[in-house]
């Protein structure tokens, strides 16, 4: 369709050459992740190394073994976790993003209150998750003002169980967790180049056909990438579920049990590997799934 | 637009640098009008025991310490799993904390963690007031044995905690509470047995006593092939199908269901709930009681880390002796209702004993943490035992 | 492209489906519930951290109280302790970016083998809890000599700061208009000079974003801060957490507002200077 040929004709995304094939240019190269790896492996790998390898020991401390992993895959308990835990983080990147990308096409708008609205956006962030966890609690408790006011509003709906719940447990993930895609989505849809929108309508495509083939696709790098922040954050959640998330408890609550109340480090560490694991297999599925096709741009 | 972000990076370390200068000299404990610091140097207490009661009541007698002992004190709130990962971490002559105030269960772990500590019972010449203290409690702790490495310093009750405006005629006992729960159906909270806090797993095990579990034997055998602990543990099954559920994750849950009005009466420490009472953090009306067959007593302890500098090391003594001194353990006594780790009671107000119970009949009815085993598989299992509403 | 005559369609309809009215009433309620559901948790707080008796199912506390600010001043010793999360947090951001910038730079539009596994390796420290590395990180820092020093405990939380400013650089640089790039080659300035003063414009709002992000993380670490802080270093949120203890969630609350508002006086500061789009939106393309 028109919008289509117009929406890739005029992608700037698919035009950057790869530099660095000369010497020099893979000097330059190196030189630019030196630091990143550099400090990565100073201050993150040592670290991680001590991990992996208490995740070899049995609970008593000898090793190596793998008896820890073999708990764990076949532990009805501990699988239960993984999967509530994926749930959640799933769950909250696709909430995230049904938010983000309505909220960022009407914030684009500019209407009136709309720096106040882009503000309040970023509370979430700046309130330390402990408190904000007893905040949500207390709001959608049964008999909190939420409730009240739902009971106002749909008088006879009975009290919304939210606390302790799976549903609950999404709410307040995606209250806290949102705001990264919101910001990543509102950058990339404003900072898209409304002509190209504007063509796509001149050449007679209706609202929905311009953002399905123009608007989304021209803004999914930027969605894609808080979306991935989401998704971590979610997968690694504590101080929520710890709070509100009764009988729930997904990995990060399950590790801190086992490694901290428990003192099972070795557990603990082991659980911790396959979190690491799982979260980068669906990451990396994530991106190899979403990535734009790229077409170079005929000069 | 650049100029105005570097502008905001800046403002930001200028006014992190103005903060974090007057923060570089340890952070001294309430008066910061003190004058130049102490003569016999400075020692890091770092406090993982007491919460924002105690960091309050420390901030207040603190500066009292450094005027009278002529050191410099830098109080440090901490966390208990934390500090042992740190004090894992630190070798001999490295260690920068010279004294730290530990649970017992803690100061048990760290032990069994091979941490090493000062021996204060060599010390009796610079810690005199050790003869104040019980000379069991300095040889061991909950099962454990300290050896003469740590003191306690104060002695913690858990007692029944009900709001007398909901609950007129509260149990008198295990077997009264048990007979009675229909009464209070969905509003006798509990603390999960796997939470990182005790209280909920030392609530069941008061419990299985007062069932008539013998925690004396050893665990698993033959304690936990006993008629009674199977009989106990089907008991508590169907008390607790009667808890509001689902039991709160950690204590920060069940205060706020208690203040919200959904919890009536759970077990807890009493120090705590009076005092924040009388904070205004909890119901006026609440109140607190223990029962005859006994419930848990506790108690915090002070140690001093062998890691630390030699300077440190000097100033623990002192210190730990200032803080077992009876002016120091009256305080504590009387602001913060919580027990004194010493047996010297002439002094003790009477009118104290309005608001918690005399200690002597405390002293009968405390179980302490014993039989570690039974604990830490209460710790794991205890959860399954939680019977459904 | 900017020549020919396009019929030019009023602002406000650009960008948005054209809605009928009914439509309009209803974004705006759903506008206005979304609002409802951010801000409802920081009524609570303020709630909490002002009032006093919010007992027993309440519509809102007995009284209002300044307690439990005057409780967090005077026992926590605020403006130490929030000028120590500062500096440890504006350490954190620029370490984050020094290391971050160009690595992001390097992955967007350098030839690499293995991006991903590079990209993968990059956000490893953020799949798994602090905790679980944290002895190891204690010991290190000890054997540094890092312990309870402001850079310390930065270095530390960099390492869970420093993957968002990769990620979300790497997506602002991969999404830099080529042409820009092209038209100053063509106009003769150098590879640095052209990255420099033509990249780093473009790439502002996201590089905003990557900052907010290294800050809020910084800011908020708290397992990390309990294994390398000291005296010297104590942070507003180790602070909060270990004020809480067994349930004293209006002092926590207190201590909360009183980083709230620090906080979002930057932002609004930063604000004004920048048009709040270019933070929370993007630069408008040629």
């Amino acid at each position: 369709m028109a919008a289509e040929q117009i929406a890739v004709a005029s992608a700037p995304v698919a035009a950057a050459p790869r530099r660095g094939n000369g010497g020099e240019g893979r000097a330059l190269t190196v030189l630019m992740l030196g630091p990143a790896i550099a400090y990565i492996l100073a201050f993150f790998a040592y670290p991680l190394g001590v991990t992996f390898l208490t995740s070899l020991e049995t609970d008593a401390g000898v090793g190596p073994t793998l008896a820890q992993y073999q708990n764990i895959l076949t532990s009805e308990k501990y699988l239960g976790a993984l999967a509530l835990t994926t749930l959640l983080a799933v769950g909250t990147t696709i909430l995230s993003v049904l938010l983000a990308v309505p909220l960022a096409l009407t914030l684009r708008q500019k209407m009136r209150g709309h720096r106040l609205i882009r503000l309040l956006i970023l509370t979430p962030l700046m309130v330390l998750a402990l408190i904000s966890a007893l905040g949500l609690l207390i709001i959608w408790d049964k008999n909190g003002w939420l409730n009240r006011l739902f009971s106002h509003l749909a008088p006879g709906g009975g009290p919304l169980s939210i606390d302790y719940t799976v549903p609950g447990l999404l709410l307040f993930y995606t209250w806290l967790y949102a705001p990264y895609t919101i910001l990543t989505t509102l950058s990339a849809i404003e900072g898209l180049d409304t002509n190209v929108e504007e063509a796509a309508r001149v050449s007679g495509g209706s609202p929905w056909q311009v953002f399905g083939s123009v608007t989304f696709p021209l803004s999914w790098p930027g969605i894609r990438s808080g979306s991935i922040l989401t998704f971590l954050l979610a997968f690694g959640a504590f101080n929520v579920p710890i709070i509100a998330g009764g009988d729930l408890r997904p990995l990060a609550v399950v590790i801190y049990t086992e490694a901290s109340t428990f003192q099972h480090f070795a557990r603990g560490s082991a659980l911790a590997m396959l979190m690491a694991v799982v979260s980068l297999v669906v990451i990396t599925v994530y991106l190899r799934l979403s990535s734009p096709p790229r077409r170079r741009v005929r000069a | 637009m650049r100029t105005s972000f570097i502008v905001g990076i800046v403002a930001m370390l200028v006014v992190g640098a103005c903060g974090g200068a007057g923060a570089g000299s340890p952070a001294a404990t309430g008066a910061s009008a003190l004058p130049a610091p102490g003569s016999n140097g400075s020692i890091t207490f770092l406090d993982s025991a007491g919460g924002a009661n105690f960091q309050a009541f420390f901030a207040k007698i603190l500066p009292d310490a450094e005027k009278e002992l002529g050191i410099k004190i830098s109080y440090l709130p901490g966390s208990g799993a934390d500090l042992l990962t740190r004090l894992k971490a630190q070798s001999a002559g490295q260690g920068d904390v010279g004294l730290t105030l530990l649970k017992p269960d803690v100061l048990g772990n760290m032990i069994d963690a091979k941490i090493p500590f000062s021996t204060l019972t060599d010390a009796k010449a610079e810690i005199p007031n050790l003869s104040l203290i019980d000379a069991n409690d300095l040889k061991e702790a909950f099962g454990v044995a300290t050896t003469g490495r740590a003191t306690p310093f104060w002695r913690d009750q858990f007692g029944i905690v009900y709001d007398s405006a909901k609950i007129s005629k509260p149990p008198t006992s295990w077997d009264d509470f048990y007979a009675r729960r229909a009464e209070w159906k969905g509003h006798i909270g509990m603390i999960r047995p796997d939470a990182a806090s005790g209280g909920g797993r030392l609530m069941m095990r008061d419990f299985l006593i007062g069932a008539g579990v013998d925690f004396s034997k050893t665990f698993p055998d033959p304690l936990q092939t006993t008629p009674e602990w199977a009989a106990g543990l089907a008991k508590f099954k169907e008390f607790s199908s009667n808890f509001y559920q689902p039991l709160a994750g950690e204590p920060n849950t069940l205060f706020q269901q208690f203040k919200s009005g959904d919890v009536w009466i759970t077990e807890y420490a009493i120090d705590f709930t009076l005092w924040s009472a009388d904070q205004g953090l909890l119901q006026q009306s609440v109140k607190a009681s223990v029962f005859p067959t006994g419930m848990y007593g506790g108690a915090a302890y002070l140690a001093a880390p062998a890691n630390a500098s030699a300077d440190q090391k000097k100033n623990a003594n002192a210190l730990i002796n200032w803080l077992i001194s009876e002016k120091t353990q009256l305080r504590m006594l009387t602001e913060m209702y919580q027990y004194m780790a010493i047996n010297k009671f002439d002094a003790v107000p009477a009118k104290i004993n309005d608001r918690i119970p005399a200690w002597d009949t405390v002293k009968a009815r405390r179980i302490p943490l014993g039989n570690l085993p039974s604990y830490n598989w209460l710790k794991e299992n205890g959860g399954t035992y939680v019977g459904k509403p | 492209m900017s020549q020919i005559a396009l019929p030019m369609t009023p602002a406000r309809t650009r960008g948005m489906p054209a809605v009928p009215h009914l439509g309009r009433i209803l974004a705006y309620t759903l506008l206005f519930a979304f609002l409802l559901y951010v801000v409802s948790p920081f009524i609570a707080i303020l709630t909490m951290a002002f009032g006093q008796g919010w007992f027993g199912g309440r519509l809102f506390p007995e009284s209002v109280t300044l307690r439990w600010f005057e409780w967090a001043l005077n026992v926590t010793h605020i403006p130490q302790v929030l000028g120590n999360s500062f500096l440890i947090a504006a350490l954190c951001v620029l370490i984050s970016l020094i290391i971050g910038v160009p690595t992001a730079w390097a992955i967007a539009r350098r030839r690499i083998p293995a991006k991903s596994l590079l990209l993968t390796l990059v956000l490893l420290p953020k799949t798994i809890p602090p905790i679980t590395f944290a002895l190891g990180a204690s010991r290190e820092f000890y054997a540094l000599g890092l312990v309870n020093t402001h850079i310390g405990v930065a270095l530390a939380h960099a390492v869970l700061a420093m993957p968002f400013v990769v990620l979300i650089m790497t997506a602002t640089f991969e999404s830099l208009d080529e042409r820009v790039f092209e038209a100053g080659r063509v106009c003769g300035g150098s590879w640095l000079r052209n990255t420099v003063h033509l990249a780093m414009p473009m790439a502002l709002p996201g590089l905003m974003a990557a900052t907010l992000f290294a800050l809020i993380t910084s800011l908020n670490e708290f397992t990390l801060t309990l294994v390398t802080y000291g005296p010297g270093t104590l942070t507003l949120t180790v602070q909060t957490y270990l004020a809480i203890g067994d349930g004293f969630q209006e002092v926590a609350s207190a201590i909360s507002v009183i980083l709230l508002l620090p906080s979002l006086a930057l932002l609004v500061l930063i604000q004004r200077q920048i048009r709040p789009e270019a933070i929370l939106g993007g630069v408008k393309g040629l």
